[in-house]
């Protein structure tokens, strides 16, 4: 894996792009508190030929890693067009889904057209009280279980990535159970983030202290645990490195790594929405050599020298969470 | 005469040259196979459905003889790795 990182680090001081995410679709077949995407943003859609012209862009450049993400982004009628043309030209394809759809027949179909990297799945809770209450779907937890163990039986891998919230942060050991048993690792990401439209509602489902208290001990406890135990387990691709200490950049937004919404807006990254061009005007490579671009990269650096942490996000200033009460770094993904 | 057409990328791996080197993943390990830029200009080709022996020889300066027998080498160790197969 090491030399993949070597690979990954020279891309950074190249300020070559090798990961892409793609918001296919703001459409959802769950409607979580939490959500930060503005799913009445409107504009002209991506075309199929779109994409297949952007995913020939991406191959031209010779991108490694691409995500597609929403949204749900099986609820696109161009998820499948799109997953096996990027599995043609070889792209490291990680879906990013709330795994609601993902059926044992979906699987498998998943496998044999888009045959992707794994899964990055969201799991809201331990029980269908808090699951289903952040989804506000009911049903979904139990759906979800069952989807996952589908997955498995594909063989393909799963990331669970769990916003750690009020509804959740009594269930954190419940929840490092479930993924214990399925295998798959398990991520906690305690930041939350406003709408991109502004709205500050998916705040007020912050984590208290004490919540977040439990969740660090038990987390470095684990941590302990399983580097004793240890040594050989399968480590997986990076999809990025931290950055190397002689860039002039904070981070890869802009530089490394690149977000389309589903308009065809290029974005630094899914944070970070400050419109780099269209691809309904422009190519991605005349977006990619702007000058607007080059204006977005001198101010990741200006941010960096500014001295912020290496947690910080140039799109997402700190703020305060839960009315006030506590501030959380962000962890990088 | 060996135009390695019978070769390639296994369903389990992925191929993409990312700065000018080639990097095969293969998906159930995660293993990671880097290889070098001469390398990467004949997988791509394979890839792509064209000749590596015309890509190596055309973008290189390496006979026809030469460029066959270091593919033959390169792709029975891909072979091995799990990264092409042979029909």
């Amino acid at each position: 894996m090491s030399e993949l990182v070597r690979i990954l680090r020279n891309a950074w001081l190249d300020k070559a792009l090798v990961t892409a995410t793609l918001e296919l679709t703001y459409a959802c077949n769950l409607n979580c508190v939490i959500c930060y995407n503005d799913v009445d943003l409107a504009g002209t859609r991506m075309t199929r030929q779109d994409y297949a012209t952007l995913l020939d862009a991406f191959d031209q450049i010779g991108l490694l890693n691409l995500t597609l993400s929403g949204g749900e982004p099986l609820a696109s009628p161009d998820f499948f067009f799109i997953g096996a043309r990027a599995r043609e030209l070889g792209f490291l394809v990680r879906i990013k889904s709330n795994g609601h759809a993902i059926d044992d027949a979906m699987a498998k179909k998943i496998k044999e057209e888009v045959g992707p990297y794994g899964f990055d799945i969201s799991l809201h809770g331990a029980s269908s009280e808090s699951h289903d209450a952040q989804t506000q779907r009911p049903g979904s937890f139990s759906r979800l279980l069952n989807n996952l163990e589908s997955i498995k039986r594909h063989g393909m891998r799963v990331k669970l990535n769990a916003p750690l919230t009020s509804l959740n942060e009594h269930e954190v050991e419940q929840m490092y159970d479930i993924a214990d048993r399925l295998g798959f690792p398990l991520r906690f990401d305690p930041q939350l983030t406003i709408k991109d439209n502004g709205d500050e509602s998916p705040l007020t489902m912050a984590v208290s202290n004490e919540g977040l208290a439990h969740w660090r001990e038990l987390t470095l406890e684990r941590s302990r645990a399983k580097r004793a135990a240890s040594q050989d387990q399968v480590e997986e691709a990076p999809r990025e490195v931290p950055p190397p200490r002689e860039s002039a950049q904070h981070c890869g937004a802009g530089s490394n790594g690149v977000t389309i919404d589903p308009f065809g807006t290029v974005l630094p990254c899914v944070q970070w929405r400050k419109p780099m061009g269209s691809l309904h005007t422009s190519s991605l490579a005349e977006i990619w050599g702007s000058s607007s671009a080059e204006d977005l990269r001198a101010e990741n650096r200006e941010f960096k020298a500014a001295g912020h942490a290496k947690g910080a996000c140039p799109g997402m200033p700190p703020r305060p969470q839960n009315n006030g009460k506590q501030r959380v770094l962000r962890v990088l993904p | 005469m060996n135009d390695f057409s019978n070769y390639q990328i296994t369903d389990g791996a992925r191929f993409r040259t990312v700065g000018d080197e080639g990097v095969f993943v293969l998906l159930g390990s995660s293993e990671v196979l880097v290889i070098n830029g001469s390398a990467a200009v004949a997988v791509d080709a394979l890839k792509r459905g064209r000749s590596p022996v015309n890509a190596v020889v055309e973008s290189f300066a390496i006979d026809i003889e030469t460029a066959r027998a270091d593919l033959a080498q390169l792709f029975t160790q891909l072979v091995e790795a799990g990264a092409l197969t042979s029909a």
